[in-house]
């Protein structure tokens, strides 16, 4: 080999060592990003809530949906789920799209019932009025007492009686970031706007550019020797 | 013309992916509400409270934590209907189950969820539960036979009579002492 020949030979491994160590780090964390995300359901991470805090830090919202479940943690991670909170004679009515958990005075769960045991699907709103609980899906309204047991359809001419009152609605609720989430925006750099595409872009061309180096690298240590 | 054996990988591949939503796709058999309007018309919805003594045989009987200090059910003279649910592997059975003096009348698959083991579904199936009743040491009067393949969610109906029938037996004590 000339000199010539060898000094393109190490300046070839040089930058080739260079982009593999920029290349690496980030196909460790997408390697290890990828791998939370592909267990995501076993380790509850698609249920389990950003912090407050951390979900302000990167979000720059804070979720006010599961603000209603209280202290006490009675629903567990079914808290992340609950867009309402109607106050009971005995305790509290707390509305979730699947769910309705009924609490005591002290804030133990009585019942949590699926809210199509009332007829519902997918609960929409909710609102206390007197002794009645008004609950509605996109198709109609249910009144019932405040123990769940006694509970009817309205017609059409008594929902519209009902008016527009202070409905609690779940689609006013902003939403809990889930561990998935956050990942699933780390996974595909989504926290660099609109500059994600043309990093994953760089990344994915530094990748080919690494296997054609490494490759000629190869070729020529292969012609050296 | 035979397909290459990449070909046939790719092609089971492909399928395999379209029939996932599929494999977790809800069935719902039968409602709570027309389970309860067929089998039990203009029964009157009631609630069992939990003492802590009941609140732990049920947990024995399940063998899970149990959440709520309430169960709902419906009674009609003495007949009474629970709606319960129960995981099978991953996902929540529900099922309906007629209790009528301590002897189970029907059982019913009402929505499954599970990807595997739909069969517990079947009336060939829920029929062994007719007239059963439980023993003192929560186990039924009778051996019901299993479904290969349904393991889990057979063991999982197992559970939801055995729960029906201590519970009705606890609301029956409960009307007694009214």
């Amino acid at each position: 080999m000339t000199i010539d020949g060898f000094k393109r030979l190490q300046f070839l491994a040089r930058w080739h060592r260079r982009i593999a160590l920029l290349v690496c780090i980030w196909l460790v964390a997408l390697a290890a990003t990828g791998l939370l995300i592909n267990h995501a359901n076993d380790w509850g991470l698609d249920r389990s809530p950003l912090s407050a805090s951390l979900q302000k830090l990167v979000y720059g919202f804070e979720a006010t949906r599961g603000e209603s479940c209280g202290r006490g943690g009675a629903i567990g991670p079914d808290c992340a789920q609950v867009f309402g909170r109607l106050e009971l004679p005995a305790g509290a009515l707390l509305l979730a799209p699947d769910r309705l958990h009924l609490l005591d005075g002290t804030g133990q769960l009585i019942e949590s019932l699926p809210v199509s045991r009332l007829g519902l699907v997918g609960l929409e709103g909710g609102r206390r009025e007197g002794d009645w609980i008004y609950l509605r899906d996109q198709r109609q309204t249910v009144r019932t007492d405040p123990e769940l047991l006694d509970w009817r359809v309205l017609d059409a001419d008594t929902t519209a009686v009902l008016g527009s009152g202070p409905w609690q609605v779940r689609g006013e609720a902003t939403e809990h970031i889930t561990w998935e989430r956050f990942l699933l925006d780390l996974h595909a750099a989504r926290f660099l706007g609109p500059l994600a595409k043309t990093f994953t872009d760089l990344m994915a061309g530094l990748i080919l550019l690494l296997a054609l180096s490494g490759a000629w690298l190869w070729w020529l240590k292969r012609r050296r020797d | 013309m035979h397909r290459s054996t990449p070909g046939k990988c790719l092609a089971a591949w492909l399928a395999l992916i379209c029939s996932l939503p599929v494999f977790a796709m809800e069935t719902v058999y039968q409602s709570p509400a027309d389970f309860l309007g067929e089998y039990l018309p203009g029964c009157r919805q009631e609630a069992l409270w939990l003492s802590s003594d009941l609140k732990a045989e049920i947990e024995r009987l399940v063998e899970h934590s149990w959440h709520g200090l309430r169960v709902r059910y419906c009674r009609q003279g003495e007949k009474t209907a629970w709606i319960l649910d129960e995981i099978g592997k991953t996902e929540p059975i529900t099922s309906g189950v007629v209790v009528n003096e301590g002897r189970v009348e029907r059982v019913r698959v009402l929505i499954f969820r599970e990807s595997r083991g739909a069969e517990v579904n079947r009336s060939a199936f829920t029929r062994q539960y007719d007239n059963a009743s439980l023993g003192e040491d929560h186990s039924l009067d009778r051996n019901i036979d299993g479904i290969t393949g349904a393991t889990l969610s057979v063991w999982a109906l197992n559970r939801q009579v055995k729960l029906a029938l201590l519970l009705d037996r606890f609301a029956k004590r409960d009307s007694d002492d009214d």
